[in-house]
């Protein structure tokens, strides 16, 4: 009984975007104007802003610790480093941002310039933004160093999943940080700590055997290896991994609907 | 759902108040359990059933926190009921908040389409809309600039245009009324309205300004605690809201006595007094027909014992603390039939209750409380309720029944705690005022004096204020003010008297007459409230609300309505249309030149006319005869019924034959000088057209010969006790046969008197006169008057478009054969008459008639006066003295 619910709270919830997908689209481009509005290069700030990231990571990862795999390259692990990096860039983003986003934006519910679940949404919506433009930086670089995966053509596939990992995630934290606001900072700690904690800048298999557990049971551990196995012609690709990964990404994107259609009733009375 | 576009059933909405942002968090997960003191509810909204259909406009009026914002969310669906359901029509929703959405480094242009693209508005669409915005907005030159450089003006304008830029079938707005200054607000309401009207919108908005809301809206609903108290039209609405503000003061003056008992009771902790309140109130607020005194108020206990109101003592508040004697109607104590007891007046505040409060040990519960009895002599009945306080709940007892006249005594049971109900009171009297002067009502009457309802814009009206004076000693000039509001909400028109005065001695009761010779307002309907305040009320600033204000005497608002039409091009796209004093001057004139004038449209505008003392002092001789004869007539014909008169004659139905016959008197006096100046003493006198016999009697008193001739037959016996009279005075009766053309003795008279009679011969006015001419001696003289065709009223109505004749719908449905058809003449056509049949004019003059009844002339009435006395041609009466040419004249030069 619960499944079927979730299930059809999840569907209820893919068919509205898909609906809204045009507004969507508008509002996320709203937003991104918004972002860098005023500021004296205005929109190149979207390719700049990921570009300038991803080097001072690499300078940090290259220069400052040294870090260098077995039988890889300079480049081989910049690729390897960015391919963990940049999807966790969009995840950092989308988390961060979207937990405050119905608190922040309650005027638009109010207004009903905006139904309350596009709002998540769309905040996962501008982190996948400025995460596509440094994937496209990403396969750029790969593709100059000739280690470019043919399963690239996956990786919108492996992009949508992630969309619906997030969009699952904040329509959760959202909601909670309407209730109680503590719950964003508890996030922004949760997103550090886990980065560190992620096989971004090391392999899984450099982690001691006590510590396995963080890495089978870390969500970002899957999500990372989805990118790299689309990506990255030199990584083995392991099957069951990237099943969790679907099935990961499906189940939280359906738990995340089940909760906040149980709760939106109340979301903006708490407000 | 047909064309129902909201059905809210059983609505309720109950917010949670917590009382830590933890358990606000826990309870969204139902784990905060029954955790005593966790959180308040707060029932925002109480089971309301409401009907919204297309194309209505309803604006939520009521206080702050009543509820109205959250029925908003509910019908946006932005939240959801907490029982009770709303089912609202498919359509685009906008519930519009200023500072919704706007960021601040955007520029105007950015942020309309980022507004516009959050209602998924792009591209080609979303430019075009942009452009009508911006022009809609008037920010043409700033629109590429971040709004951050905006003022709150112009960024409150944009968010306006851009708000209403899209057409929702169903359009909510919060507040957003006046935005901007008056033009922009003005612009905006227009542009509402249009947006209802092209797109069939249904608009639902909250505004505090009821007066702002009531423009544009045709219902209103008025929700106090979450709940409907009122649903109508606009008038209806706004006048029980306006009522409010006098029981949320009642309730004010209440909790400060209740504070103060508080505090004053209780110095010493082991006091532990508690006091109940009683109040005797006038149902809506009325002033009472009577004043009623009370001799004795007690209140028992269930445990037997008995408090006693002290009525009769203390002459102030700070005496008497038990007794309200500052916010209610209290007397002072009197004996009054055999009974120590003190009144309550039915004047002299705007509150029309008195109250006391017991004080005692334990009396904090209604549950200890048995009943009151009361001891009262009631003038006059009087619809008086009853209510007890106690612990701020309210319990009302019912009415105290009506015995006038007599002392009477009544009990009246107080129920336990558990059934009490809920009171709404709604009072739609719209009676105000402390009801020293009390309206009892306000007519409005048109051109015949009869009450109408439907005037013509132009046309005369009065508006009758029926008033009784209750406090004995008033006598002052107070303020009228008669107001007029369009739809019963727009006070569009304010007219005030300031000159009146109202003594008790003189006129307890009376009306007061307000006249206007053209109707200024404009076509539509107006709801007319007349307020009567203290003298200077108007031309002092008043802080306090007028319902509430004592200086009000009386308050009728909205007492009728009015609906006026046909206001030509003129009048059109405007409220009020009024003359004024023009005059042309020389441009080059000095500013301070004075304004040129005609010698006598000075600046006078009230004149008094003194009948019958203004015919006196004229006509100091010939006044005694004409009053004493017209007295007697009157004694006559007091009472009696002169409808026959009327068949062939519908002008005269009803006519007040009585003001007939006394303004003839003006008449008169010119008839008997003239007598007296060309008739030798005891000369004959033939009265043609005697009727009342008022000029026949006058001349047998001025010892004539005197013969009296009209068809009396024809009338029957109504003119008896007239012919009566005539012979006892020893007038000979002459009874017109149609087609009478000499006297039946063939005498020939000294004069004749033809008075109001040639006019009533439309078609041969020779014939009478040749006749007339076959009845005088040679030397004769011929005596007459007639209405003259060009008198200034009459020009009046030409210029207007009216007829000057008897009304076609009386004249249409009339006997033949019709005798009420003048055939009136100017002063040139009698003349010429005259002297067609051959007669010279030995005095021709002309004078005021009706005009004389008046008493005070004000406006148009005082200018036209002004205009008579200057042009004799344009006065009511022309009046001639004839007679035949003689030989030796007709050789004269």
């Amino acid at each position: 009984m619960a499944t079927s619910r979730s299930e059809l709270s999840a569907i209820a919830t893919a068919r509205m975007i898909l609906r809204h997908r045009k507004i969507l689209l508008s509002v996320t481009r709203v937003e991104l104007a918004k972002r860098y509005s005023g500021s004296a290069f205005g929109l190149v700030w979207v390719f700049l802003y990921p570009a300038l990231l991803l080097s001072i990571y690499l300078f940090v990862y290259l220069v400052i610790f040294k870090m260098r795999f077995p039988g890889y390259s300079e480049m081989d692990y910049t690729l390897f480093v960015f391919c963990g990096l940049i999807p966790y860039m969009g995840f950092m983003e989308a988390l961060t941002a979207g937990a405050l986003s119905i608190k922040q934006n309650m005027h638009l519910i109010r207004n009903v310039m905006l139904p309350i679940e596009l709002i998540p949404v769309r905040a996962v919506a501008v982190g996948l933004a400025s995460q596509s433009v440094a994937l496209i930086i990403l396969i750029a670089l790969a593709l100059a160093n000739g280690s470019l995966s043919v399963h690239v053509l996956w990786l919108p596939m492996v992009i949508i999943l992630q969309a619906l990992f997030l969009i699952g995630l904040v329509l959760v934290v959202s909601a909670l940080a309407v209730a109680l606001p503590d719950v964003s900072y508890f996030v922004n700690l949760g997103v550090l700590l886990l980065m560190f904690i992620s096989p971004i800048g090391f392999k899984p298999d450099m982690v001691p055997a006590g510590f396995a557990p963080l890495i089978y049971l870390n969500p970002v551990h899957y999500m990372t290896d989805a990118f790299r196995s689309s990506v990255l012609a030199n990584h083995v690709i392991d099957i069951s991994s990237l099943g969790i990964y679907a099935l990961i990404c499906i189940v939280t994107f359906a738990l995340g609907c089940a909760f906040f259609i149980r709760f939106k009733g109340v979301l903006v009375d708490y407000e | 759902m047909s064309d129902l576009i909201v059905k809210a059933v059983n609505l309720s909405k109950v917010y949670r108040l917590y009382a830590k942002p933890h358990h606000r968090f826990l309870d969204m997960f139902g784990l905060l359990g029954q955790k005593e003191g966790a959180y308040t509810e707060h029932r925002a909204l109480d089971r309301v059933n409401l009907e919204i259909r297309k194309g209505e406009r309803v604006a939520f009026i009521g206080r702050n926190g009543a509820g109205k914002s959250t029925l908003l969310k509910l019908a946006t669906k932005v939240i959801e009921p907490t029982s009770g359901t709303i089912d609202v029509a498919e359509g685009a929703n906008a519930l519009l908040q200023i500072g919704a959405g706007f960021h601040h480094d955007f520029t105007g242009r950015e942020n309309a389409v980022s507004y516009l693209a959050h209602l998924g508005i792009t591209g080609k669409e979303a430019i075009n809309q942009v452009e009508e915005i911006i022009e809609f907005a008037e920010l043409e030159e700033y629109i590429d600039q971040p709004i951050k450089t905006y003022s709150t003006g112009m960024v409150a304008r944009l968010m306006f245009a851009v708000s209403t830029s899209i057409n929702p079938k169903l359009l909510v707005l919060d507040e957003i009324l006046g935005v901007g200054d008056a033009y922009f607000a003005q612009k905006s309401q227009a542009r509402l309205q249009e947006l209802c009207e092209k797109n069939e919108t249904t608009v639902l908005l909250v505004s505090h300004d009821i007066y702002a809301a009531a423009r544009l809206c045709n219902r209103m609903i008025w929700i106090d605690k979450g709940r409907v108290i009122i649903d109508g039209i606009s008038s209806t609405v706004m006048k029980a809201y306006e009522d409010s503000i006098r029981a949320q003061e009642e309730a004010r003056l209440r909790q400060k006595k209740f504070r103060y008992l508080e505090t004053s009771l209780n110095q010493t902790p082991e006091n532990n007094l508690e006091h109940v309140r009683i109040e005797f109130f006038s149902k809506n607020n009325m002033p009472l027909n009577g004043i009623v005194y009370f001799s004795r108020i007690t209140l028992k206990k269930h445990d037997g014992t008995t408090l006693e109101l002290p009525l009769t003592s203390g002459h102030q508040d700070s005496h008497a603390p038990h007794l309200d004697l500052n916010d209610g109607c209290w007397g002072s104590p009197t004996d009054w039939n055999g009974r120590h007891s003190r009144p309550m007046l039915n004047h002299g505040s705007p509150f029309h209750s008195v109250s006391g409060s017991f004080v005692g040990s334990k009396l904090g519960s209604l549950d200890l409380l048995s009943h009151f009895e009361v001891e009262y002599w009631m003038e006059a009945d009087s619809d008086l309720l009853l209510r007890v306080f106690v612990n701020q709940e309210s319990v009302d007892l019912g009415p105290l029944p009506t015995v006038a006249g007599a002392w009477n005594s009544h009990t009246a049971k107080i129920p336990s705690s558990s059934t009490l109900a809920p009171q709404n009171e709604i009072n739609l009297a719209g009676i105000h005022g402390t009801g020293d002067i009390t309206i009892i009502d306000i007519l409005t009457l048109n051109e015949l004096g009869q009450e109408s309802f439907h005037f013509r814009h132009g046309e005369a009206v009065t508006i009758a204020i029926k008033f009784h004076i209750k406090r004995k000693d008033l006598c002052e000039r107070v303020q009228i003010l008669v107001a007029f509001l369009r739809d019963g909400v727009q006070d569009v028109c304010r007219v005030i008297d300031r000159d009146l005065i109202f003594d008790h001695t003189e006129h307890p009761i009376g009306t007061v007459f307000m006249h206007w010779n053209r109707m200024p307002l404009a076509p539509g309907s107006y709801a007319v409230s007349a307020i009567i305040a203290k003298e200077g009320y108007y031309d002092r600033p008043q802080s306090v609300f007028y319902s509430i204000n004592p200086e009000v005497y009386s308050c009728i608002s909205r007492g009728t309505e009015i609906i006026v039409q046909d206001g030509g091009a003129v009048a059109s796209g405007t409220a009020v249309v009024e003359t004024a004093d023009w005059a042309i001057g020389d441009a080059r004139a000095k500013p301070h030149a004075p304004k040129p004038q005609s010698a006598n449209s000075g600046t006078q505008s009230t004149i008094k006319i003194d009948f019958p003392d203004c015919v006196s002092r004229q006509f100091p001789a010939e006044f005694p005869l004409a009053w004493d004869v017209t007295q007697e007539i009157l004694e006559k014909i007091k009472g009696k019924e002169y409808s026959r008169l009327a068949i062939h004659s519908p002008g005269l139905a009803g006519f007040d034959w009585g003001t007939y016959l006394k303004l003839s008197v003006i008449r008169m006096t010119h008839a008997l000088r003239a007598l007296r100046t060309n008739v030798p003493e005891r000369g004959s006198v033939l009265d043609f057209g005697s009727y009342f016999g008022n000029f026949s009697l006058m001349a047998c008193a001025a010892k004539y010969e005197v013969f009296a001739a009209d068809s009396y037959t024809k009338y029957g016996n109504e003119l008896a006790p007239i012919m009566e009279l005539l012979r006892d005075r020893g007038a000979s009766i002459w009874d017109l046969p149609d087609n009478a053309t000499a006297h039946p003795t063939g005498k020939k008279f000294d004069a004749v008197l033809l008075m109001g009679v040639i006019e009533h011969i439309p078609h041969s006015p020779r014939l009478l006169l040749e006749m007339i001419n076959g009845l005088l001696k040679p030397d004769g003289v011929l005596i007459l008057d007639t209405p003259n065709l060009a008198y200034i009223y009459n020009r009046q109505k030409l210029m207007i478009g009216e007829s000057v004749f008897c009304p076609i719908e009386s004249q249409f449905w009339t006997a033949y054969p019709f005798e009420g058809h003048h055939r009136e003449y100017t002063a040139g056509e009698l003349d010429w008459m005259l002297k067609a049949i051959g007669h010279k004019i030995v005095e021709s003059t002309s004078f005021n008639y009706s005009m004389l009844g008046a008493g005070t002339l004000t406006g148009r009435d005082a200018e036209n006066y002004l205009q008579m006395q200057n042009d004799p041609l344009m006065r009511e009466v022309l009046f001639t003295v004839s007679k035949p040419l003689k030989e030796d004249d007709a050789l004269k030069p």
